[in-house]
């Protein structure tokens, strides 16, 4: 490792350091708060159990779907003269700026009993989604799948194609040239869109609640047991936030060590 | 990622002008030879009720300028102990009173207003639900309060109290987002408070039978004695209790 003269001004260090603070200084601020003491006896609460059970389940099943129709769907947007791409682009992550609570009744509009689709949900096959755990992955997904995409689009539009046609041009079937070269020019973007879908949908709050609703067991993630406690256990509330922050960076720590290459774009 | 960009631009384009309005909005607030502020801290539910509180002791009180912020009364009574500069407190429920009284070791409080449940239903009453029994008919769809909300528990004990065995297909984190459900038709039925129905067309309700029934205090205390108390008083006055009437509240 030989030292680089840096290519950069020196002087953003202060602003840099700004944005680290503003990140930083909450979440220490959160476990210098949580009452520790009580971290085995909210750990081994059953509440506690079902709610990070459901988040965890809900949420991989979320980034799994994500990734069935996500991928795709980025592919297709830059790999095809699709016209008005831009335009089904900005409507495919146009639920990212939308507040979450309005993302569940747009939601509702569509899949809610006496919506269009909902009705015939209900007529057909006798299903209806809202308060079920398949509302609960639908909420995830329409927030969180977007990250995916724009992320996994921009990367696909910035990569060099001279290699794709190159494969295709020597006889490779197109198959072949996305799983053996469209996709590994990518997969950085990749692993870091299917991190930040699986993140945004394990911290689901507005859109769920609205559009799937509060059950213990059923739809009651981790996010709503830790609002709920907050009524009139904050201590317990604290804690379950610290519980989150625990298991995501569980999660995230188990990937880097598995994925540090892909992380890093292959710099050590 | 250019999509991104322009939906953020159109953001901060907006952001821009709303911006100044406040500035000026906040500036023309805080001139000198404001009037007295007297802040009034209540509960969420009663919000009809003291905006025209505010007007009556405005009119009558050119000199006094009354701010009432509303919230739920647990957030309230957390902010008053925090030294929130709050000269009344209307409170929902005994509980958070009694945590405002103990922490700040002020006298006793006035019950001015009850509150009581209903069974909110679809306009109509399609269903022909008659009382909480039928809240644990198989073919209906209930959403309740969250038992952790005041409004839930009180729920919880009505129909504990009436023998009802009601399996909810959802526990809303706060009352109105129970009206809400019912209004929108995925829920056929939820139990709130009278106050959360009156007036509105786009839900009904079914009473509940006295036995059955599970009243809700409305505690209020005048924090600081000086410039609360008249206002209390106005509370407590028949103009007060005629706005509580009118919003579907008990007056004792």
């Amino acid at each position: 490792m030989s030292r680089r003269p840096s290519t950069i001004p020196r002087l953003l260090i202060v602003p840099a350091g700004l944005a680290v603070a503003l990140f930083a200084l909450p979440i220490l601020a959160l476990i210098a708060r949580a009452p520790w003491g009580e971290l085995t006896s909210i750990l081994s609460d059953d509440d506690t159990g079902r709610a990070v059970g459901l988040s965890l389940v809900t949420s991989l099943i979320t980034t799994g779907i994500a990734l069935a129709i996500g991928v795709p769907l980025a592919l297709v947007l830059a790999r095809t003269r699709l016209p008005g791409r831009r335009i089904i682009l900005a409507v495919c992550t146009l639920s990212m700026v939308l507040p979450p609570v309005v993302a569940g009744v747009a939601l509702l509009s569509v899949l809610g009993r006496r919506a269009p689709l909902g009705r015939l949900l209900d007529d057909w096959f006798g299903v209806t989604v809202p308060f079920t755990g398949a509302a609960v992955v639908i909420a995830q997904l329409f927030v969180a799948m977007p990250f995916l995409v724009i992320t996994l689009e921009s990367a696909l539009g910035s990569v060099d194609r001279g290699p794709e046609e190159m494969a295709r041009a020597l006889g490779a079937r197109p198959w072949r040239v996305l799983t053996t070269v469209t996709v590994p020019s990518v997969r950085s973007a990749l692993l870091a869109g299917t991190v930040l879908t699986w993140a945004r949908a394990i911290g689901e709050f507005g859109a769920t609640i609205t559009f799937a609703g509060n059950l213990p067991g059923v739809t009651r993630t981790l996010p709503t047991e830790t609002y709920l406690a907050l009524q009139n256990s904050p201590d317990r509330a604290l804690m379950l936030a610290v519980i989150q922050v625990g298991v995501c960076l569980a999660v995230l720590i188990a990937l880097r060590r598995r994925w540090v290459p892909a992380i890093t774009g292959g710099r050590p | 990622m250019p999509v991104v960009v322009d939906v953020l631009r159109c953001r901060l384009a907006a952001t821009i002008p709303l911006c100044a309005v406040l500035l000026t909005m906040g500036s023309a607030c805080s001139g000198s030879g404001a009037p007295e502020r007297v802040n009034v801290f209540a509960a969420a539910s009663l919000g009809a009720v003291m905006a025209e509180v505010e007007q009556l002791y405005e009119a009558a009180n050119p000199e006094v300028d009354v701010v009432v912020n509303l919230a739920g009364s647990s957030t309230l009574a957390a902010q008053i102990l925090a030294g929130a500069d709050a000269a009344v407190f209307a409170s929902a429920n005994t509980a958070q009173m009694d945590l405002v009284r103990d922490g700040l070791g002020l006298g006793p409080a006035t019950v001015f207003a009850t509150n009581e449940l209903v069974i909110v239903v679809a306009p109509g009453n399609p269903l022909e639900i008659t009382g909480p029994d039928d809240l644990s008919r198989s073919d209906l769809v209930v959403a309740l309060a969250a038992p952790e909300v005041p409004a839930g528990a009180y729920a919880m004990e009505m129909l504990r109290r009436a023998g009802a065995d009601v399996a909810p297909a959802t526990l809303e984190l706060d009352v109105r987002a129970v009206v809400t459900r019912v209004a929108l038709g995925e829920s056929d039925a939820g139990v709130a408070y009278r106050t959360d129905v009156i007036g509105r067309s786009d839900v009904a309700s079914v009473s509940v039978p006295d036995d059955y029934q599970v009243v809700a205090d409305y505690p209020v205390l005048a924090i600081d004695p000086e410039t609360g108390g008249p206002v209390v008083e106005m509370l407590t006055s028949a103009v007060g209790r005629a706005a509580l009437n009118d919003a579907g509240f008990g007056v004792p």
